[in-house]
């Protein structure tokens, strides 16, 4: 059990899930360790916050739920990308880019 | 964004209705979840229970997740609302004795504040029951004595004509005239109106049809009967339209009755009946000399005539301001003259809520004492409110531990808060439902209360569940549960855990929720010695009214109106009835003596008043020295019991063209006579009305100072004339009889005599001194009584409110008094423990209450009659009233904690 080396800035835990569903449906376990392992062990999702985010995604219409099987065959609840959750999705990584940019021009000016 | 908010809402229900399937499969979810994490746990070597628990450990508070789930789930406010009405009505059904107190105090607090709000709303604002009552005006000229709505017909038609901003209607009235079906017969108002006056109005009928142009144009002879009017005419007879009636001896068809809700456009709008204003010249014309009054059919038809004897009304569907100038210009250029050096002008009237200034308009008199009624009513709301909060704080504290409890398990504050007030709201809305329905039984006995003569203003006052009522409901009753359930609900929730968590946490807490329940104590205290001393002022006022002696006799007295017009007598006039009727009368067994004057003190008849010239009399600048002039006959004095305090009464001598004698009042001999002897004086009095020209008149008498209009009214000068000496043309004058016995006992045999000396003639209203009086303390006595009635709801109130404080503190400081007790303290040591709460909870309350009490007696100063505004005995009565209530409050706790047993005491936590 690894302590997060990083804090989450504001928001942007939403995006982090949008972007782990991009690629194909997961259930909420996975998602957790997709982007945990993607960062490089860097980030880790509070526990407590991960659910919670996704039912509210969920009620924004951004990302649906239904059961299905795992691989090992277990009965799970997987979350996959809508279609305005795509869309969203897209805006908040040029919304992140810009930001990174932004906030990376100002460190850098000595 | 609407779509949006939609599919938000309908997740949220889905959600809501689904919540169990939900929330099984959430925690199935997080099983999952927890399962896959130990898993991972026990591929790096962790034994299984271990890991099981450091997964759930690293997962964190399931129950909490799951509320911030319900949270994202957006379920939780709808959810919970559906608990906390369960849980209230469940709370309510468990403690049905505190929840009746609170409905009770509620419904009696909204119920006398819905009555008087109702009342001043259907008085003050109840827009016209027209079709938009908004865009109704009336042009009304303005003239340097003021505004009037009179028009002559050339002016009428010049307006209409040019007026196309809007659509306006002529209309007229006239009063007395004489309407008969078969042997029934009355004198009503009767309107004259054009072909266009009631769609303008917006009035349909009920049964029939309205009067059109086409009736106006042809000089119809058909008539519009009021709902009431058509029930009073045809008893019971539905089938009224096309129907015969007499009016002024003309056969005129009904062709249609307006609703029961049709009152007119004037204020208070008694609307009767409506003939077309083209149909005038049926009615035949009347004897000369007869303007007086306004009578329309006096010299034919008025619209020949430059007479102003026309009102308009009018319809602007838009624009108000640009209606008002075009109609401004065309007056100014066809109509205005220039009186005194003032242009006329004309201005439109807002007349949604009838037309305004009229004759019988009483709102001006009103609006004073309802909005001091209204203001006083809400006090002893705020007072029922507080009432209500330190019950509600007392209750709180009971429990504390159980609030205590909950926060500790992770109640958030908002949410334990919200359900401590919701927890009110059953009861709440069972009080404002409550306060409707009182305030519905109130009216109706209100309205039952007034005397017959304001039958027609009690059809204005009826009770109905409008709009703007039910709003005001909901809004004070929602009000009210705000008011009186947020400060405890804040402030039980405000509690540190530790100590109220503790088993005897008293010591620690008592005082701060102590103050905030005596803070309302100490206002409640201050409204009530501000409602109890105003009670006491207007109660003396009441009696100050009532004993005013009038100067004239008030018991078996018999009064009698009586009238020509519409009558076979008409043409005469009363004049040459007054000396037969006067003397037939006086043969009615049992009847002392009878007499007939234009004028009677509180009953009325003609109101005259004369221009004078008094020689050595020095008008102040703008003054033009006038007095009321009433004319009678010899021995109407001794009759009416009015004083003659010098010089003497009429006699035989005064008759025909000699110099006519009169006999003046003191207020006329002080005014014009500096007080000194007026007997044998000569002055110039403007007769030329009654008697054709100005003559010199002669003082013969001094009679007392009599009060004509209300028991209230400074004494004016009033100068009495004989009958005989002013031959001039009188519509009418009443008939004042003296009786040996309740007078009403001869009312009958007295109007059967009147019309065996005059057959035919309009006799009616008889009335007795004693109901006039009544009838004039009417509204002084209203006041009194509904500010007594306050201020007896306050004093209660307080009582509760003080014992509800004592006897909380007393609970509170069981073991501290047991410990005195214990070592020794005496009954009266503690007794005085006690009451010393209350002596400082009401010393502090009258001081706040005297202060406001000057100001609130100094804002009412015109309410009051011989009482002075500043005299500080009603509010020294005040605070000793209130002393004996709060002695009385606090007496029963304070015996029982003299009677605590310290053994007890000690042990009790």
């Amino acid at each position: 059990m690894s302590k997060p080396r990083l804090d989450l800035p504001q928001g942007t835990l939403d995006l982090l899930i949008l972007k782990a569903l991009s690629l194909e449906a997961q259930h909420g376990w996975a998602v957790s360790q997709r982007i945990h392992q993607i960062s490089g062990e860097a980030l880790t999702i509070p526990q407590g916050s991960l659910y919670p985010a996704l039912y509210r995604l969920e009620r924004q219409g951004w990302i649906k739920a239904k059961w299905g099987v795992t691989t090992e065959n277990r009965r799970a609840r997987f979350y996959e990308l809508t279609a305005r959750g795509r869309t969203q999705l897209a805006a908040e990584q040029t919304a992140w880019g810009q930001l990174v940019a932004a906030v990376g021009l100002v460190l850098r000016t000595e | 964004m609407f779509r949006d908010f939609l599919a938000d809402l309908a997740y949220r229900l889905r959600a809501l209705v689904s919540r169990n399937s939900a929330e099984r499969s959430m925690a199935e979810e997080m099983q999952f979840h927890v399962d896959r994490a130990a898993e991972r746990l026990i591929t790096e070597g962790m034994k299984r229970e271990e890991a099981q628990r450091a997964a759930r450990v690293a997962f964190g508070g399931v129950e909490q997740m799951k509320e911030a789930a319900r949270d994202a789930w957006g379920t939780r406010s709808l959810d919970q609302l559906r608990r906390d009405v369960t849980y209230a009505l469940r709370l309510t059904r468990k403690q049905p004795g505190f929840s009746t107190i609170v409905a009770l105090s509620l419904a009696l607090g909204l119920g006398a504040t819905l009555t008087v709000f109702n009342l001043t709303y259907n008085v003050l604002y109840a827009p016209l029951a027209l079709p938009h009552p908004e865009q109704l005006v009336v042009p009304m000229r303005i003239t340097k004595p003021g505004r009037d709505r009179m028009f002559s017909w050339a002016e009428v038609q010049s307006l209409r004509t040019a007026s196309r901003a809007g659509v306006f209607a002529a209309s007229r009235g006239a009063s007395s005239v004489a309407v008969s079906v078969g042997e029934r017969r009355e004198f009503i108002n009767l309107h004259f109106v054009d072909g266009d006056y009631f769609s303008v109005v917006g009035a349909r009928a009920l049964r029939g049809r309205v009067i059109s142009p086409h009736d106006d144009a042809a000089s119809a002879p058909v008539v519009v009967l009021s709902y009431a009017f058509a029930e009073q005419l045809f008893p019971g007879d539905s089938a009224v339209v096309g129907r015969i009636v007499s009016i002024r001896g003309a056969p005129f068809s009904v062709i249609g009755v307006t609703p029961k809700s049709y009152r007119g456009v004037e204020y208070p709008g008694w609307f009767t009946a409506a003939i077309p204003i083209g149909s005038v010249s049926l009615l035949g014309t009347q004897g000369a000399g007869s303007d007086n009054g306004g009578i329309p059919y006096g010299r034919g038809d008025d619209r020949l005539t430059d007479l102003r004897a026309f009102n308009l009304i009018g319809r602007v569907t838009d624009n108000p301001d640009a209606a008002r100038s075009a109609l401004a210009s065309t007056f100014a250029q066809c109509c205005a003259r220039t009186l005194d050096g003032e242009r006329e002008g004309l201005d439109l009237v807002d007349s949604r809520r009838g037309v305004p200034g009229g004759k019988n308009d009483f709102r001006n008199q009103v609006r004073f004492p309802l909005a001091m009624i209204l203001t006083g009513m809400v006090l002893v709301l705020v007072v029922v409110c507080c009432n209500i909060a330190s019950l509600l704080l007392v209750r709180a504290s009971a429990r504390q531990r159980e609030i205590a409890v909950r926060l500790s398990l992770g109640a958030s504050r908002g949410r334990l808060g919200w359900q401590l007030i919701a927890e009110n709201m059953p009861a709440a809305m069972i009080g404002g439902v409550g306060g409707l329905l009182l305030a519905a039984w109130c009216t109706g006995g209100f309205v039952r209360s007034l005397p017959s003569d304001w039958g027609q203003i009690g059809g204005l006052l009826n009770f109905t569940y409008n709009p703007v009522l039910l709003a005001v409901t909901a809004g004070l009753t929602l009000a009210c549960t705000l008011a009186f359930s947020v400060y405890p609900a804040l402030r039980a929730t405000r509690q540190p855990l530790a100590s109220a968590l503790r088993l005897d946490g008293h010591a620690s807490r008592s005082r701060g929720q102590g103050m905030t329940a005596r803070g309302v104590v100490i206002a409640q205290i201050a409204v009530t010695v501000v409602l109890v001393t105003t009670a006491g002022l207007l109660s003396a006022t009441l009696l100050n009214v009532a004993r005013v002696d009038g100067g004239f006799a008030s018991d078996q007295v018999l009064l009698v109106g009586i009238g020509t017009r519409s009558t076979t007598y008409e043409r005469q006039g009363i004049l040459p009835l007054v000396e037969p009727i006067s003397r037939r009368v006086e043969q009615v067994p049992g009847v002392r003596s009878a007499t007939m004057a234009t004028l009677l003190p509180l009953y009325g008849g003609n109101t005259f008043f004369i221009d004078v010239e008094i020689p050595g009399y020095v008008a102040a600048k703008d003054e033009s020295p006038v007095t009321r002039l009433i004319a009678t006959r010899p021995g109407y004095f001794a009759t009416s019991g009015t004083p003659i305090r010098l010089g003497r009464d009429f006699d035989a001598t005064d008759v025909g063209a000699a110099q006519p004698a009169v006999i003046v009042n003191a207020a006329f001999v002080r005014r014009y006579f500096s007080d000194r002897d007026p007997l044998g004086r000569t002055f110039r009095a403007e007769l030329s009305g009654v008697r054709g020209e100005p003559t010199f008149v002669r003082v013969v008498g001094v009679a007392g100072d009599v009060t004509y209009q209300s028991l209230k009214e400074r004494p004016e000068p009033v100068l009495y004339i004989s009958f005989a000496q002013v031959p001039g043309h009188w519509r009418d004058a009443p008939l004042l009889v003296r009786t040996n016995g309740p007078p009403l006992r001869f009312a009958q045999t007295v109007l059967k005599a009147i019309q065996s000396a005059a057959p035919g003639i309009d006799a009616r209203r008889a009335s007795d001194m004693q109901t006039q009086r009544d009838v004039a303390t009417t509204p002084d006595r209203l006041i009194a009584s509904l500010a007594v009635f306050m201020s007896v709801m306050a004093l209660l109130l307080s009582a509760v409110g003080l014992y509800g404080v004592v006897a909380y503190s007393v609970s509170r400081r069981t073991s501290e008094i047991g410990i005195r007790l214990a070592l020794g303290a005496g009954t009266r040591a503690v007794l005085w423990l006690v009451s010393r709460e209350t002596v400082w909870l009401v010393g502090v309350g009258v001081i706040i209450g005297s202060v406001l009490s000057v100001g609130a007696s100094k804002a009412m100063r015109s309410q009051f009659f011989g009482v002075d505004a500043h005299d500080p005995t009603m509010t020294i009565g005040a605070i000793v009233l209130l002393a004996a209530v709060g002695i009385m409050a606090s007496s029963l706790p304070a015996l029982r904690a003299t009677r605590i047993d310290p053994k007890i005491a000690l042990n009790a936590d």
